[in-house]
């Protein structure tokens, strides 16, 4: 047999794999994972329970107890301890917060405190959990551009929630 | 193979060998095999409520959601595992009742029935409530769940990325 003649025979013998099985399973995977992909994905807020029984140990602490107050128009951001309010925002009915400004001032007080994780949420009975949750984002963590590069700074990730209390003036 | 006599046979003999269809699925198994790993990321085994009642809210979170009771919640039903459980309408008026005996009811039997405990061996619940939920409604659900030692709560959200604040 010459060279050319073998050269030739080689290239027409060409190994064909038997892919049936593997089309086969292919057909059978893909619409399953297509009806149990997630194409939003879930994720959780996880609450903050405060442990009733140890109150002995907070009140040694000089770290202030923060806490943001929503009503249908105002959100207040204060300190229960030393009563100081840090924040106060007056809003339109229906209107969302401008959570810009209440990061802008959580971020002085988390680097005074460093060690401080918890906040309470005290919101009316009438506010909507869409807001309860956007403000709950937003007290959790920010998002700051350093270096040109987007990275997640922790604020405040023990939220507990509450009712506000009654408003003076308006009862 | 037996070898041909002359050329001509020779080249014929060819041609019918080349004539043998064959489809190349090189690519179509490249783009299977994306696919499946694609989907195999993507996929969850948590499905979202699909009903239109029940709209959740959007985040900026990134914890996956953990197995646990789920706590369905819209303006007209509260709903454990797929069974509804109380009417929520009554709850939404401010004088009624700060617990939901139903929800609590349905919760201590699923307590008993061994229920889902997170890291620190707490009866953990997850509520999916639609955006619309007021807050005192909510907070029925929370008190009843404690209530009934579902002491450890999360709020599922839509995850969404993260972008600059």
């Amino acid at each position: 047999m010459s060279r050319r003649r073998q050269r030739r025979q080689g290239r027409h013998e060409t190994p064909e794999i038997n892919i049936t099985a593997f089309m086969n399973l292919m057909v059978v995977l893909i619409p399953f994972l297509l009806l149990t992909a997630a194409f939003n994905q879930l994720t959780i807020l996880e609450l903050y329970l405060p442990q009733v029984g140890a109150p002995g140990v907070e009140e040694k602490t000089k770290l202030p107890e923060l806490e943001v107050i929503l009503r249908a128009d105002s959100l207040t951001l204060q300190d229960r301890k030393n009563r100081k309010t840090y924040h106060k925002q007056e809003v339109a009915l229906k209107e969302d917060y401008d959570y810009h400004r209440l990061q802008a001032s959580l971020q002085p007080i988390k680097r005074q405190y460093p060690q401080l994780s918890t906040i309470t949420v005290l919101a009316e009975p009438g506010i909507p959990y869409e807001r309860l949750i956007a403000v709950m984002d937003h007290i959790r963590a920010v998002n700051l551009t350093q270096d040109g590069q987007l990275s997640a700074f922790e604020l405040f990730p023990d939220i507990a929630l509450g009712d506000a209390p009654a408003q003076q003036g308006k009862r | 193979m037996s070898r041909p006599q002359s050329r001509n046979s020779r080249r014929y003999a060819r041609k019918q060998i080349k004539k043998i269809p064959s489809l190349n699925l090189v690519s179509l198994m490249d783009i299977f095999t994306i696919l499946v790993f694609f989907l195999l990321v993507n996929s969850s085994n948590v499905q979202p409520p699909s009903s239109p009642e029940l709209r959740l809210p959007e985040a900026k979170v990134e914890k996956p959601i953990e197995p646990s009771l789920m706590i369905e919640l819209t303006n007209s039903d509260i709903v454990v595992l797929g069974r509804k459980v109380a009417d929520a309408t009554p709850y939404l008026q401010p004088e009624s009742d700060d617990l939901i005996p139903g929800l609590i009811e349905e919760l201590r039997y699923q307590a008993s029935r061994g229920g889902q405990r997170g890291d620190s061996d707490q009866l953990h619940a997850t509520l999916m409530a639609d955006r619309e939920i007021p807050f005192q409604l909510l907070k029925k659900i929370m008190l009843s769940a404690a209530e009934a030692d579902y002491s450890k709560m999360s709020f599922a959200v839509i995850g969404q990325a993260q972008d600059a604040d």
